[in-house]
């Protein structure tokens, strides 16, 4: 690939200053009369695009629009997109210098430091004059039909790069965009933001070109009168190839493509190129002369490449018209060659004739006359084979036969090769098909499993969220049950104190029909109130006795037992309305320290709770961040992969048009050789006897 | 060397652009009055703009690209209007030539001598703004990952694809990074494709571009817009640097509440500048 130092930009440069981009200056070059404020384009007319809006023609370095002012002179106005360090000083050389030549492919300009306000910021703008051209690929495709002009810009061009070789100037980017021809065959040269003038050496170049008009070896050092050379060949080749040969326009580009005849891939690899190939073996001897100099530059010149040497003359071929589209004419053999004529024996070599004569006609006539031994005969008959099989052996057409049946086995089997290289190619294309699968494939099952890794992960921990969520909850019920039961536990205790305390405001003397006395005996033994006592205790046969408050049993003089249970009915009664009128809740003070227990322990439980949760959402961050780095790691893993096996495939694909192109090759090849080879088939022995014999071939 | 593939028509690459419409775009973005659908519809557009302006050439818009605009808010889908409506790639001379409609827009502009003049400049629009629904990036992403897979097995040999995300960064349809990250291992002959984002916020936080570490970023969002962004290539550093904008050797291509138009200046087509060393 290429890439080129620099020397006019490194990392310890102060940052550059941002230029408007190309639409930024569409919109302000709407208001010509705001935008050129004070300049010689102030209200001038600005050709408009279908939408209304200014129409630019864009580089990479830059938008050119149209003006007209009002005397009716129209400029190109250059609008710079980026910064170019010294660019003024470098426009003021390049004017200087180009106004001591005078020369048609300058364009005039003048270079203006405020020359468009943009948003509120003066930038540089370059005024020059409007060429009515057309770019060198437009002009091509236009001329196809007419191999002249062709020829005619081809040597225009030549000529034009020797002058500028003469004036020491090196225009830096020469390529289509930048060559516009006029409608009486003109070649015009624009963009000069990469010239090189002879004041500017020692500087360094601000662009490298384009990739499909430079050497790979092009680098920013490289500027001075010498840098268009590498250019030069390539524009000039494609010139001369197209009027030799227009059809070669359509059979060695792509539609659209941003080239002439050759690109960067041609330059970077010349050996594996099928343009230059075809070139170098094109039919035109001059054209093929031109193409092979070009190829001995790529191979051994590429860094330094000689100044272009053109050919003397070009001599224009037939217009393109009848040409077949590409993808048509790759699909047609060029030609169907008529098989070489046979070859037949030519040339008697007269001693050996007359030597083979002799012999022969000694044999017939000297047998039956008895003038030669049957051995001599036999002998005569031995040296003629071993005689005419020796001529034959030697003779032009024997040997011509055995070379071509030679060249035909070797051609069938470079043929053979070459398709089992074909097959070859075609099983590892297979094989990277299916790895590609099986890598998708490998890598979607890695994605699920991560996916499901996370998940399980991720159940797992929210399993043990929930789970410290359940036991606080528990707790807290468990708290707030307590609570309640205490509270309860305190109301019973309430309740009976309430009881006690009623029982205890009544008397016994209410016990209707007791007397004073038996009144003051109960109340000897304690019993004054409801309160005092619990119930009676019966013995058979004996007085009901009295069960007190601490348990302790005892009869009252003077208290029987019919009496005893009227006063426990009393005391029953007294119990029963003192129940009846119990208070049913606690008050708010004696609920109080219970609600105060609870809440703290609440309180308490809250702070779990939170750390439960905040623990929660760490958790539920640090496992999407494992996740994500674990994907992360994946996609590169897959990216890694997809990017060899990318490569793979295009060196394969590179590999495998090639092999195609050789089996083409080599199949042409062997049936010609076989064809060849075929036309010696009159070329035999016997023949070879009659033809020394008659003579005839 | 990656992403040096030549931009050719007979070579072109591809732009996905997704633009959030849910219905948090609603709200104004940080410091300013426009609502963020406002800013992302008007970024969007500029941004087809500048495409269109960079690939025009002496007889019209070149299709050096095909160009998708895709919206994720109450469904995902093509998020053109007017006559590009409903579709996804589009060759960039018909979006050139198509846009809904064409815009007067008046503004104050300095007059270069200290005072403001009004001017009206025509905007072309293809992208209205638009909020409503949940903001389903995941399924978006998921979208631009399938065009850029077909696109990349149609055209192994080109420029990566470039994926453009301009959101708020609420994804409502789960972790983004995942979806963000299969993108991106789509690759070329020239490079794996590239995924940016534009996090438009309506925290009223100091914008910042293609920064290389997430500490100054104000929030988690923009944090992970931040981890799915692609580091920017070398040679489009080189031209960051080139304008004035500092981007380090770990630069991504994210962009918090600050303009992105750039990176469409940062690609290379035709002649190439000296490089950065
Ligand atoms: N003086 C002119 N008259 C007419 N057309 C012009 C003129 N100058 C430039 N152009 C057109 O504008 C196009 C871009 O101009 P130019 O090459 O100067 O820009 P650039 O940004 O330097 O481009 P590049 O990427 O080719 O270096 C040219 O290809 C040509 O078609």
């Amino acid at each position: 690939m290429t890439t080129s130092p620099s020397f006019t930009w490194t990392s310890d440069d102060e940052p550059g200053r941002a230029f408007p981009s190309g639409a930024t200056y569409v919109d302000a070059l709407q208001d010509t009369a705001l935008c050129f404020r004070g300049t010689d384009l102030a209200g001038a007319d600005v050709q408009l695009d279908a939408l209304g809006r200014p129409r630019v023609i864009s580089g990479n370095f830059a938008g050119v629009f149209s003006l007209t002012v009002a005397d009716g002179t129209r400029y190109a106005v250059k609008c710079f997109t980026r910064e170019v360090r010294e660019q003024a000083a470098r426009y003021r050389a390049i004017g200087e210098h180009l106004a001591t030549l005078d020369d048609d492919w300058i364009v005039g300009f003048d270079y203006v430091d405020q020359g468009v306000l943009v948003e509120g910021a003066w930038y540089p703008v370059l005024r020059m004059e409007w060429v009515e051209g057309i770019g060198l690929i437009r002009w091509i495709e236009r001329n196809l039909d007419d191999p002249a002009a062709l020829a005619r810009v081809a040597e225009r061009f030549a000529d034009l790069m020797g002058r500028l070789a003469a004036a020491g100037v090196g225009h830096g980017d020469l390529q289509h965009g930048n060559i516009l021809v006029t409608d009486d065959g003109v070649v015009k040269l624009v963009d000069y933001d990469g010239m090189y003038v002879p004041a500017l050496a020692g500087m360094a170049a601000t662009e490298t070109g384009h990739r499909n008009y430079q050497s790979p070896d092009r680098t920013a050092a490289d500027f001075g009168p010498e840098v268009d050379r590498f250019s030069a060949w390539v524009v000039y080749l494609s010139l001369v190839a197209l009027a030799v040969d227009p059809a070669l326009w359509k059979q060695l580009r792509d539609e659209d493509a941003e080239h002439l005849l050759l690109a960067e891939p041609d330059f970077t690899d010349p050996a594996g190129s099928f343009p230059l190939a075809t070139l170098t073996s094109h039919p035109d001897p001059g054209l093929r002369a031109l193409a092979r100099r070009f190829e001995d530059v790529l191979l051994t010149e590429r860094a330094q490449p000689p100044p272009l040497r053109p050919l003397d003359t070009v001599s224009p071929g037939a217009p393109a018209g009848t040409v077949l589209p590409s993808w048509l004419a790759d699909r047609l053999e060029p030609h169907m060659p008529a098989p070489p004529p046979l070859v037949r024996f030519a040339e008697r070599p007269a001693t050996r004739t007359l030597a083979s004569w002799s012999l022969m006609a000694l044999v017939p006539l000297g047998v039956p006359l008895g003038l030669v031994g049957e051995v001599v005969a036999a002998v005569d008959a031995a040296v003629v084979v071993a005689w005419t099989t020796a001529a034959y052996e030697v003779s032009a057409e024997r040997r011509g036969a055995r070379a071509a049946r030679a060249e035909g086995r070797r051609l069938r089997a470079a043929r053979d090769a070459a398709a089992a290289r074909v097959a070859l190619l075609e099983e590892e294309g297979r094989r990277l098909a299916e790895m590609a699968e099986a890598l998708k494939e490998e890598q979607d099952d890695k994605r699920r499993n991560l996916q499901h890794w996370h998940n399980t992960r991720l159940a797992a921990h929210r399993q043990s969220v929930k789970e410290r969520l359940d036991r606080i909850e528990r707790d807290r019920r468990a708290a707030l049950a307590r609570a309640h039961a205490e509270e309860q536990r305190l109301l019973a205790l309430r309740q009976k104190q309430y009881v006690r305390a009623e029982l205890a405001k009544s008397s016994v003397a209410e016990v209707e029909g007791l007397e004073p006395a038996q009144v003051a005996n109960l109340a000897a033994v304690g019993i004054r109130t409801a309160a005092d006592f619990v119930g009676l205790r019966h013995e058979p046969d004996r007085r009901a006795m009295f069960v007190l408050t601490n348990g302790s049993q005892m009869r009252v003089r003077g208290v029987f037992t019919a009496e005893a249970v009227r006063i426990d009915q009393w005391r029953e009664r007294a119990t029963v309305a003192a129940n009846r009128a119990r208070p049913t809740y606690l008050t708010a003070a004696d609920r109080r320290p219970f609600r105060e227990r609870f809440e703290a322990e609440s309180a308490a439980l809250d702070v779990q709770r939170e750390q439960v949760m905040e623990d929660a959402k760490k958790g539920d961050r640090d496992l999407l961040e494992t996740l994500r780095v674990e994907q992360s790691l994946l996609a590169d893993e897959r990216k890694a992969g997809n990017t060899s096996l990318t490569r793979a495939r295009a060196t394969h694909d590179r590999e495998a048009a090639a092999a195609a192109r050789a089996l083409a090759d080599a199949h042409r090849a062997a049936s010609d050789a076989t064809a060849r080879a075929d036309s010696f088939h009159l070329v035999n022995y016997l023949r070879y006897l009659r033809f020394t014999i008659t003579g005839k071939g | 060397m990656t992403y040096s593939a030549e931009i050719s028509r007979a070579n072109p690459s591809c732009f996905v652009f997704l633009v959030d419409q849910s219905a948090s775009m609603n709200d104004p973005i940080g410091g300013g009055g426009q609502r963020k659908a406002e800013v992302v519809a008007d970024a969007i557009n500029r941004l087809l703009a500048e495409l269109s302006v960079k690939c025009a050439k002496e007889e019209g818009v070149r299709d050096y690209f095909h160009v998708a605009v895709l919206g994720y808010g109450h469904t995902v889908g093509s998020a053109f209007t007017g006559p590009l409506a409903g579709r996804d790639l589009v060759p960039l001379s018909q979006v050139a030539d198509q846009p809904a409609r064409v815009e007067k827009r008046v503004k104050k502009v300095p007059d270069g001598a200290g005072g403001l003049v009004e001017t009206t400049t025509s905007f072309p629009v293809w992208v209205d703004p638009v909020a409503n629904g949940a903001t389903p990036m995941c399924h978006a992403l998921a979208r631009a990952d399938a065009l850029v897979g077909d696109w990349v097995a149609r055209h192994p040999d080109c420029f990566p694809p470039i994926v453009l995300n301009l959101t708020d960064g609420e994804s409502t349809d789960g972790d983004p990074a995942t979806a963000a990250w299969a993108v991106q291992t789509h690759v070329t002959a020239d490079g794996a494709a590239l995924l940016f984002n534009l996090h438009v916020s309506a925290a009223n936080a100091v914008p910042v571009t293609f920064p290389d570490t997430d500490v100054a970023l104000p929030d988690p969002y923009a944090r992970t817009l931040f981890g799915m962004s692609s580091l920017l290539p070398q040679h489009m550093r080189f031209y960051a640097l080139q304008q004035g904008v500092p981007a380090g050797d770990m630069a991504r291509g994210f962009v918090y509440n600050a303009d992105i138009t750039s990176v469409v200046q940062f690609l290379d087509i035709g002649t190439r500048a000296t490089e950065l060393r």
